[in-house]
């Protein structure tokens, strides 16, 4: 391995290579002292930015993180310790929109009012509607429809006599 | 709050209840017997001119009022109605709405039954016997009196 070969590979962290290109990395190590003075730079240059990263993390204090989260919660929202339940949000919700609450409870009765007046208008009266069943014995049956309703006539008998 | 709710379930309820109560509730019905001939002179009488659209569709050219009952019937409970002859005919109102009812008519005489609905203003005319000497029996039933 050449030095352009083994300049890709150097600052590699540990289990990144293959174990052939770690074999053929170290043989080359062992004979370029430039190889070696550079990968001890970049090792150099992580550890500065760990301990740099480190550093800047741990000036930052938690310990209040969880205290300044339940604080932003309000206080109404808590009850005896406990949080308070869904039904009373709602609860306090329909008291403070109490125009929006009651249209909500009358939306269903106008919309059995509507289905009412539908139904009714769409069995109202009419010539469709005229339904005549005749069941007769003996004699033949003949309907007649008129504007004015049905008339219903029996007449000789179904077999002819 | 709480009666606007209340409010709100009652309206749903009286108005699911609305069409069971309007069929339930009595309705006048007016009920003629009649007879119609095929001999004589044409006529209808002046008291079944309302009829004359029906009458005048069938070959009998004679008509003449023999009774009439004016019930207030409720559904389900039928209303006899005797014809000439000593002949019984049954007349039920099966249903009843806004603008149209049904009635079933049973005739043992003529062993028919019919079951009609007729909207608001019309009228059923119905042979109930069998015509015997050029002469039949009808029944017409209007609904609304």
């Amino acid at each position: 391995m050449r030095c352009a070969g083994a300049a890709p590979l150097l600052g590699s962290r540990p289990g990144e290579l293959d174990p052939t290109e770690e074999a053929l990395l170290n043989a080359h190590l062992s004979t370029c002292e430039s190889c070696r003075a550079r990968q001890a730079d970049q090792a150099a240059v992580a550890g500065i930015i760990e301990d740099g990263l480190l550093l800047e993390a741990s000036r930052r204090d938690f310990t209040d993180f969880a205290d300044g989260v339940m604080a932003r919660i309000p206080a109404s929202a808590w009850r005896g310790g406990a949080p308070v339940g869904g039904l009373e949000r709602l609860r306090a919700f329909l008291r403070r929109h109490r125009v929006l609450a009651a249209a909500s409870a009358l939306a269903p009765a106008l919309a059995a009012l509507a289905l009412y007046l539908y139904i009714g208008r769409t069995t109202g009266a009419g010539p469709s509607e005229l339904a005549v069943e005749v069941t007769s014995e003996d004699l033949a049956a003949v309907v007649l429809e008129t504007s004015d309703g049905p008339v219903i006539l029996v007449g000789e008998a179904s077999d002819g006599t | 709050m709480r009666s606007a709710w209340t409010a709100a379930w009652v309206a749903m309820l009286l108005l699911a209840s609305a069409p069971a109560r309007a069929a339930d509730a009595p309705i006048p019905v007016r009920i003629r017997m009649i007879q119609g001939s095929r001999q004589g002179p044409p006529g209808v009488p002046p008291g079944l001119e309302d009829l004359k659209a029906q009458l005048s569709a069938t070959a009998y050219v004679r008509w003449e009022q023999a009774g009439e009952v004016q019930a207030s019937m409720v559904a389900r409970k039928p209303v006899a109605v005797s014809i000439p002859g000593g002949d019984v005919v049954t007349v039920t109102l099966v249903d009843a709405r806004a603008g149209s009812a049904t009635f079933e008519v049973s005739a043992p005489a003529s062993r028919t039954q019919s079951r009609v609905t007729v909207g608001r203003g019309k009228r059923i005319v119905q042979q109930v016997s069998a015509e015997r000497g050029g002469t039949a029996w009808f029944v017409t039933i209007k609904a609304g009196g």
